[in-house]
């Protein structure tokens, strides 16, 4: 595979495993220039003399400036609230905005997979391995990790080590980017017949 | 079962088997049956989970032998098992390993409760 090749389909697996945020950027420049369509509208029909549609540009200054003399609690309150959006907005812009998602290695193509399509088939093979009913094992996959959930059989115990065995193996053949760890969880309560 | 079990040589291809708690239920009830010499049907099973591990509860009468018969000799009581205490005791060894034998599950306790007793004379074999 020629470099450019492989710097593409690194480029293709990124944006697969992650969230673009076009859509809150788009929704944040429509709300953007909305407001200052609005102020610029409000400035030229001051200008022109004319009645204001909503506020007057001379009230909007008033206002602000006179913020301080409101009722306190009505104040903070707004306050709060613009920085509790701010503080989201921070965060959301900052964080990988990772989507649940694993890429495979493969030679030819860029191969992604669903976690609950990992979750599933892990699921299926520790089933197997601790003998459990397919209805007794859950399994969640985050970005590093893999828990899996058995409630055994009320007489029939499940081997632990045998499950994550099991579970490694898989994960280790799944070929998973970034690679992911099996934890394995045995519930103390078996069930009766099941 | 080992990592292999979902490769196309594994255990997974053959299945799956399910001892159903219903399943489990008739076992229990036929085998108390069997040991305290009574009518499968007439013996109530509870199935529980104890960390893990089976725990049976059998209510059943039992049978004994009449007390007229006891009066009149008795030699009776040893020859048909001992008292109910005991029989009730060796019925509850006898029901964890036959039930773990017939079924292949490990069994935490197994409580037996006399509900009843049922009398019956003692039989000439024929």
């Amino acid at each position: 595979m020629s470099s450019s090749t492989k710097a593409l389909y690194a480029r293709i697996g990124r944006r697969e495993t992650h969230s673009s945020r076009s859509m809150l950027a788009i929704v944040l420049a429509i709300i953007l220039i909305v407001v200052f369509a609005w102020v610029g509208t409000e400035v030229v029909i001051a200008l022109l003399g004319l009645p204001a549609l909503l506020v007057a540009p001379s009230d909007m200054f008033a206002s602000a400036v006179g913020l301080a003399e409101q009722p306190a609690a009505l104040v903070s309150i707004a306050g709060i609230v613009a920085a509790v959006i701010g503080l989201v907005l921070i965060v959301l812009s900052l964080s990988p905005g990772r989507r649940a998602r694993h890429l495979i290695d493969t030679e030819r193509a860029v191969t992604v997979v669903d976690n609950e399509v990992i979750a599933s088939a892990l699921a299926r093979h520790a089933s197997y391995a601790g003998n459990v009913d397919p209805d007794n094992a859950t399994v969640s996959v985050s970005h590093r990790l893999g828990v899996v959930d058995l409630t055994p059989t009320s007489g029939i115990p499940a081997d632990r080590d045998a499950v994550t065995r099991a579970v490694s193996d898989q994960l280790d053949s799944y070929g998973l980017r970034p690679t992911v760890r099996a934890r394995v969880r045995i519930a103390e309560k078996g069930k009766v017949g099941a | 079962m080992t990592s292999a079990a979902t490769t196309p040589a594994g255990a997974a291809q053959r299945g799956r088997t399910r001892i159903t708690s219903k399943a489990l239920n008739r076992v229990v009830s036929a085998v108390t049956a069997d040991a305290l010499g009574v009518d499968a049907n007439r013996v109530g099973v509870d199935l529980a989970d104890r960390d893990g591990l089976l725990a049976l509860t059998v209510t059943t009468p039992i049978r004994v032998v009449s007390l007229d018969r006891i009066q009149s000799d008795s030699s009776v009581v040893n020859r048909s098992g001992g008292s109910i205490l005991d029989r009730a005791a060796r019925a509850q060894g006898d029901i964890r390993e036959r039930v773990t034998t017939l079924t292949g599950s490990q069994i935490a306790q197994v409580i037996v409760k006399v509900s009843g007793v049922w009398i019956q004379p003692e039989e000439r074999v024929k």
